[in-house]
């Protein structure tokens, strides 16, 4: 998998975005360009590849903030555009920039772009989303108090008592909703397995790396950073929705513990189906690696959320 | 929505400059249906004869046309307030009355009520829930919504339901409550998706639920309900001009009142709002985990 989480980074990927120019629009801004505005819908990403950006957040007393700076190789606004999200901050260009524009109609020929170039710029945004996902959880983590961690507990075993759910089910949820063809759907689930798991069941232990990546397709799964006697809700992960990420696309320890909060059905992908997934130029394999990138991308949406901590149960 | 704090116009809460509560009946930006079936109040001020006794305004029609209220809203501040627009199926099958309008408030008892929910099959519940609401509250109920129900087996679980309680005896009270309606689903067989978003108040502390009983179990009945939607699980949020605690004020809501989100934070899915005041005119904010 591609490790680096710049898109300029080695091995570099400007030869290939360079060959997707009828994907990607060039861009030249000069120094004090707005590229996006807080609130506004999000229909467009930036791909840098010289220069420097700010991004800031107005505060509820009416002043600014400034989040984060980012410059070559790293890419601005692909949250929202991939969530249909408002901005939730607003990026200025502080020195000329240079770099691509990739909008929502260029992502859906991405999407089904067979291309190597297509397949390299897909992976390295899933890898750029999942490392942000880190860094969310991350900075969670840091203000919370580490006590009393007891005995670490292993995860749960799946159990193998369901069928697999219809795929005219499946291909009702949000994350199959851009597949092309409904036989697509069926093709990424054909040779995984469906497992079931008991409400309260632990799925993934923080600082464990997870076999495999997991999509709730019926039920939830509670994704949270618990430390003490509070606790951070990372994401809700409903029907639709993957749980896993970190550890399985990056192949580190994950960060956050997952229980299921009702009884929960999963599709359960393996590391290496996965990966060959995620390599495959064929249709189904593009189709869910870049439902894979949105999902990501929501997930780092869902962990940004303005959210109250809670106290937990014992 | 619900309010506690210094006294504020209604005006500024129902039709706030950037887009009050009232604008969420025909313009909801968090939920796919609009909300059709009704507005009700219940507001509470100290300046009030009988303080411990709320204003309440319930009607079935679309508060977006109703010059009563804003002529009200104009005139009248509150330390408290629970607001509600009831949100109906577009179906002939649908109760739409007086009776169906939240906030529930039963005469001789002090605490109000609002539900942004639904239980699913419902019907099949109802006649369990007999057996474990006290009949003097039973007697109380007037409509058809299972909100009523709900607010009737709530009042149940308290000692006395008459009397003044506590913020955190009717926080044991609510979740004893979703326990018996966890217990009467199961021996029914009811397990599809069904949302229990309560608010609570007495004008005196507040308590807001964002739960649901079996998230991510969709109907197999071709509904509006049968398939996922962007907020199927329904969101709660409040804001807190001067802080959370220590603050004078705090608005809950089911969606932000304004039309950006700044300063607004989200309930976690499972938990419950507590929020009491500490007597030096400050609120307390509390967050907690709701059982498993």
């Amino acid at each position: 998998m591609v490790t680096s989480s710049k898109l300029t980074e080695e091995p570099s990927l400007e030869a290939e975005l360079e060959e997707l120019h009828t994907v990607l629009q060039p861009l030249h801004l000069p120094a004090g360009a707005r590229l996006f505005e807080q609130g506004e819908p999000g229909d467009r990403m930036v791909l840098i590849a010289d220069g420097q950006t700010r991004s800031s957040v107005r505060l509820p007393n009416g002043t600014e903030q400034t989040l984060s700076r980012a410059g070559a190789g790293d890419v601005v606004g692909e949250i929202a555009l991939l969530t249909g999200a408002p901005r939730s901050a607003t990026v200025i260009a502080v020195t000329p920039l240079r770099g691509w524009t990739l909008d929502r109609h260029g992502f859906d020929l991405l999407r089904r772009d067979p291309r190597g170039a297509a397949i390299a710029v897909v992976q390295r945004l899933i890898t750029l989303a999942n490392a942000r996902l880190r860094d969310c959880c991350t900075e969670m983590e840091e203000p919370m108090m580490r006590a009393n961690a007891g005995p670490v507990k292993q995860p749960d075993p799946l159990r193998h008592d369901v069928p697999m759910p219809a795929v005219e089910y499946l291909a009702s949820l949000l994350c199959f909703a851009r597949f092309p063809h409904p036989e697509d759907v069926d093709a990424t689930v054909r040779h995984v397995p469906a497992n079931s798991a008991e409400r309260g069941a632990l799925l993934i232990q923080e600082g464990m790396q997870p076999p495999s990546l997991l999509l709730v397709a019926r039920g939830a799964v509670e994704v949270m950073i618990r430390h003490g006697g509070t606790a951070r809700r990372v994401r809700l992960a409903g029907p639709g929705r993957f749980v896993g990420h970190n550890g399985i696309l990056d192949e580190e320890p994950s960060p956050v513990i997952a229980r299921c909060r009702e009884r929960s059905v999963l599709i359960t992908f393996p590391r290496a189906t996965i990966k060959t997934y995620l390599a495959d130029p064929s249709r189904p394999s593009r189709a869910l690696s870049t439902a894979l990138l949105e999902d990501t991308a929501r997930a780092v949406r869902e962990a940004t959320r303005p959210m109250a901590s809670t106290t937990v149960r014992r | 929505m619900a309010y506690l704090g210094k006294p504020v116009l209604l005006d500024e809460l129902l039709y706030g400059a950037e887009g009050g509560f009232v604008q969420q009946a025909v313009d909801p930006q968090l939920m796919s249906l609009l909300n059709l079936g009704g507005f009700g109040l219940a507001a509470w001020a100290p300046s009030f004869p009988q303080p411990s006794c709320p204003v309440t305004y319930r009607v079935p029609t679309v508060p977006t046309f109703d010059r009563n209220l804003r002529a009200l809203a104009q005139k009248v501040e509150a330390t408290a307030i629970v607001a509600h627009v009831r949100g109906v199926l577009y179906s002939e099958r649908e109760r739409v009355g007086n009776n169906n309008v939240h906030p529930f408030l039963f005469d001789g008892t002090t605490v109000a009520l609002a539900q942004n929910g639904d239980l699913y099959d419902f019907g099949r519940m109802r006649f369990d829930l007999v057996e474990r609401v006290r009949p003097e509250l039973g007697a109380l109920i007037e409509g058809t919504t299972d909100t009523e129900w709900v607010y009737a087996l709530i009042l149940s679980m308290l000692d006395d339901p008459f009397a003044w309680v506590g913020a955190e005896e009717m926080a044991e009270a609510v979740e004893r409550a979703l326990e018996v309606l966890r217990e009467l689903r199961s021996a029914r067989g009811i397990a599809v998706q069904s949302p229990v978003n309560l608010v609570l108040t007495d004008g005196r502390w507040l308590l807001a639920t964002r739960f649901a009983f079996d998230y991510g179990w969709y109907p197999e009945d071709g509904s509006f309900f049968a398939s996922e939607r962007e907020h199927d699980f329904t969101t709660l949020w409040f804001r807190a001009p001067d802080g959370t605690n220590g603050g004078s004020s705090l608005i809950v809501a089911s969606e932000p009142l304004t039309r950006h989100h700044v300063g607004w934070f989200e309930v976690p899915e499972y938990s419950m709002l507590m929020v009491e005041q500490t007597g030096r005119g400050e609120l307390s904010v509390d967050v907690r985990e709701l059982p498993w």
